[in-house]
């Protein structure tokens, strides 16, 4: 029952106070849907009619396999990146700040160390699912805007415009609920373990390992660079010899239990020093 | 409750922090730590809290032992360093968040703690704007809202003015009366020798020294 009080306070103070983050999600979301709105008319193609599953896919395209060659320049996939690090950093500060702060009165209060760290799990997990739905809803509201298609069905022309690996595509249609699904499951798994890294070190270098991480994911085809399962050119769903959601839900699933659990432990364990900071 | 400290040793990246403390807080009574800054005053107060786990020794709480049987003493106030309370909220708000975990206290009651450490609890003002002895008024009350068996005070008369110093005896010698066991680290000798019944001396992380009061029957 306290981890709930602890929750609804962590919602309180660190979502609905700051409620300008939801803005910029929106914004970012529908500045996406504009570039790829764009993207028709620029390249001379003939413009579609884009789909609710066009913009997403557009939106966590990511890019396909690097293969060095100084020919072949490794053009950043921007737009991802900034997806991605922005629910980073707004799941980055507000664990490390609370245990400094205030949080460390609230524990003592409740008696109990787990209880704070479950609530700080299950709060970063409902901030990603927030950001994810804004996204949604900024889409939503450009589709309507535009009068596109509000399903999840993806154009056959998408791969070609986000310059996929075409000669490895799946055949369409290509069903995207599952990729969605481990990519929410992943991105909630990567910013507890930032928020572990955050704890346990400092926020400055919890970012820093995710953006380390984002950014070898987007050099580097593994699957032990997460962020290759964030990646809509590299999924399985959409190119042979691709990464499969399954695995990234499992590990993703695997990784939020370790946090939650194995981090706990060890945060019942540990010396809460000066500043918040653990040892 | 009672607080026994038992053997109490912390070593943190090799370095000792803490050595070899013995002590007790009886219920009633306001135990003193006096050292100089960097003694382990405060790193002797987050153990009894339980925010630090102790290299070896105990510390005891109604013969409950932290890190086996507790995670934190079960009815503790602290005020360990600088307070830190949210920005954007006023003080009774901040208190108000607090006492919502337990909801142990009524509004009156946090409105009446509130004033009770010279605050406004109908000011809308907030706690960024405050001054350092507003802070430390806040700290005190957070420390006491709930009448907690156990109360930790860290320097708790800094930044406070004559009238807060006055305000915080006068706290202290209540919450005594009302039967909490009392630690309050401090450097000011004056200060302790006012309110606290014994007396530890820390230097380095060891007690090199303790006092009793005097009595008015001359017992100590």
């Amino acid at each position: 029952m306290r981890t709930l009080k602890f929750l609804a306070l962590d919602l309180r103070i660190a979502t609905l106070r700051e409620w300008p983050r939801g803005l910029v999600t929106f914004f970012l979301f529908v500045l996406a849907a504009l570039a790829l709105f764009r993207l028709p008319s620029l390249e001379g193609k003939v413009p579609f009619a884009l789909s609710l599953g066009d913009y997403l896919v557009n939106a966590f395209a990511g890019m396909k396999e690097y293969v060095f060659d100084p020919r072949n320049p490794f053009d950043y996939p921007a737009l991802w990146l900034l997806a991605f690090l922005l629910i980073a950093f707004f799941t980055l500060r507000h664990p490390y700040q609370d245990l400094m702060g205030s949080g460390k009165h609230i524990m003592l209060l409740s008696g109990n160390r787990f209880r704070w760290w479950a609530a700080k799990c299950a709060w970063v997990a409902i901030t990603v699912l927030l950001y994810f739905a804004i996204g949604v809803i900024a889409l939503l509201f450009w589709v309507s805007l535009t009068q596109g298609g509000l399903g999840l069905a993806v154009s056959s022309q998408m791969p070609g415009l986000l310059k996929f690996d075409t000669m490895l595509l799946v055949q369409p249609p290509w069903e995207i609920l599952g990729f969605l699904f481990g990519l929410v499951s992943m991105t909630v798994a990567i910013c507890l373990v930032q928020m572990l890294v955050t704890l346990y070190v400092k926020p400055v270098l919890g970012f820093v390992c995710t953006v380390s991480l984002l950014f070898l994911s987007a050099f580097f085809k593994n699957i032990f660079l997460l962020g290759n399962y964030l990646m809509a050119a590299r999924s399985a769903v959409f190119i042979r010899d691709g990464l499969s959601w399954q695995a990234g839900l499992v590990v993703s699933l695997v990784l939020i239990a370790a946090v939650l659990f194995l981090g706990g432990f060890m945060f019942k364990r540990m010396d809460i020093l000066d500043g918040g900071r653990l040892a | 409750m009672t607080v026994e400290v038992r053997g109490l040793t912390k070593k943190i990246h090799g370095t000792t922090v803490l050595a070899d403390i013995d002590m007790t807080a009886q219920p009633g009574t306001i135990v003193g730590i006096r050292g100089i800054n960097g003694s382990g005053k405060t790193m002797l107060l987050r153990s009894i809290a339980g925010f630090i786990k102790p290299t070896t020794g105990t510390v005891v709480i109604d013969g409950k032992e932290l890190w086996r049987d507790l995670d934190f003493p079960e009815s503790i106030g602290i005020l360990i360093e600088n307070p830190a309370f949210l920005g954007a909220y006023s003080a009774f708000d901040n208190l108000r968040l607090l006492a919502s975990i337990k909801g142990a206290i009524d509004q009156d009651a946090l409105k009446d703690c509130t004033a009770s450490v010279g605050l406004d609890p109908a000011s809308r003002k907030k706690y960024r704007k405050f001054s350092l002895g507003m802070k430390q008024r806040l700290g005190i009350a957070a420390a006491i809202m709930e009448q907690p068996d156990i109360i930790l005070l860290d320097e708790p008369n800094n930044a406070l003015d004559l009238d807060g110093i006055a305000l915080l005896k006068d706290l202290l010698l209540k919450e005594k009366e009302r039967g909490a066991s009392i630690l309050l680290a401090c450097h000011d000798n004056e200060f302790l020798q006012e309110v606290a019944d014994e007396v530890f001396f820390l230097d380095a992380g060891r007690i090199v020294g303790h006092t009793e009061k005097m009595t008015s029957d001359g017992l100590s």
